[in-house]
């Protein structure tokens, strides 16, 4: 069995000049390091002692690269399409309020530019408090009146469906029963 | 105000629209919040974009996009905050 080696002593080998080489290894869902010591190979391991595994050969080069070795080879034959670990869900939920966040100020700042262009052209029009909020009440008052009124006409329409519902449903019973009615009379 | 007041309609359209049982009501808690904040003098945050102040309507998910000039107040939009919330009777 290949034994490990800890990033901290490879790194240190490294500098000493006792490793010139590296393999990068297809694994499943990922990539470890195989690091030639002289005659003998030393799998990468991480803190714990486990195999340390790259989701990627680029960070896997990065990872070389910082300890200073500048030749490596890949193998990627027994590498294996997959995840190393399970998705983030968190991770993603708040990159997706991120996101959304970014938009809504975006969206506020347009909003906020349409409003100082217009004054900058001086097609801004300018109205007091008390004439606004007439106008936006009387708007409002109208806006209830008319969804007041609706609910009449989808109540009766609400009405008729459910009267014809009905009428198909007796008349689905009554073929029914009559079926019924003849099957037993004709035994 | 050309545009907040187009804000304003904007909101009132929604508030009935969602079914709301009292959409006067709530367009006049509107107003009332607007008309203290001014009441107050309020100054407003810093806004997004430069020169601009903006105001949070307590209680409501609207601010205010305004700019003091002396003792009057420039209302340039009423706009719904990241979160629109379901307005409560």
């Amino acid at each position: 069995m290949t034994q490990s080696i800890k990033l901290e002593n490879l790194r240190d080998l490294v500098n000493m000049g006792a490793v010139k080489t590296a393999t990068i290894l297809g694994q499943k869902g990922g990539y470890a390091v195989l690091a030639k010591l002289g005659t003998q190979d030393r799998i990468l391991a991480n803190k714990v002692g486990e195999v340390k595994m790259f989701a990627t050969t680029d960070t896997a080069v990065r990872e070389l690269t910082r300890l200073g070795l500048s030749s490596f080879l890949l193998d990627t034959s027994g590498y294996e399409a997959g995840l190393l670990r399970a998705p983030r869900k968190d991770v993603s939920a708040r990159a997706k309020a991120a996101k959304q966040a970014l938009a809504y100020d975006q969206w506020v700042r347009e909003q906020v530019d349409e409003a100082l262009a217009e004054e900058k052209n001086g097609t801004a029009t300018w109205h007091s408090h008390d004439d606004v909020w007439k106008d936006v009440l009387a708007e409002t008052a109208q806006l209830v009146a008319e969804r007041d009124r609706a609910p009449k006409a989808k109540v009766a329409a609400a009405t008729v469906k459910r009267t014809i519902h009905k009428q198909v449903q007796t008349a689905a019973h009554n073929v029914r029963h009559a079926r019924a009615a003849a099957a037993k009379k004709a035994k | 105000m050309g545009l907040a007041k187009r804000d304003l309609s904007k909101a009132a359209r929604f508030i009935v629209s969602i079914g709301h049982p009292d959409p006067i009501g709530y367009v006049t808690e509107i107003r009332d919040a607007i008309a203290k904040n001014y009441t107050i003098k309020n100054p407003g945050v810093n806004g997004r974009k430069k020169g601009t102040k903006e105001w949070v309507l307590r209680g409501k998910p609207y601010i205010g996009v305004i700019k003091w000039v002396g003792n009057d107040c420039k209302v340039y939009r009423i706009l719904p905050t990241a979160i629109i919330k379901t307005p409560k009777p």
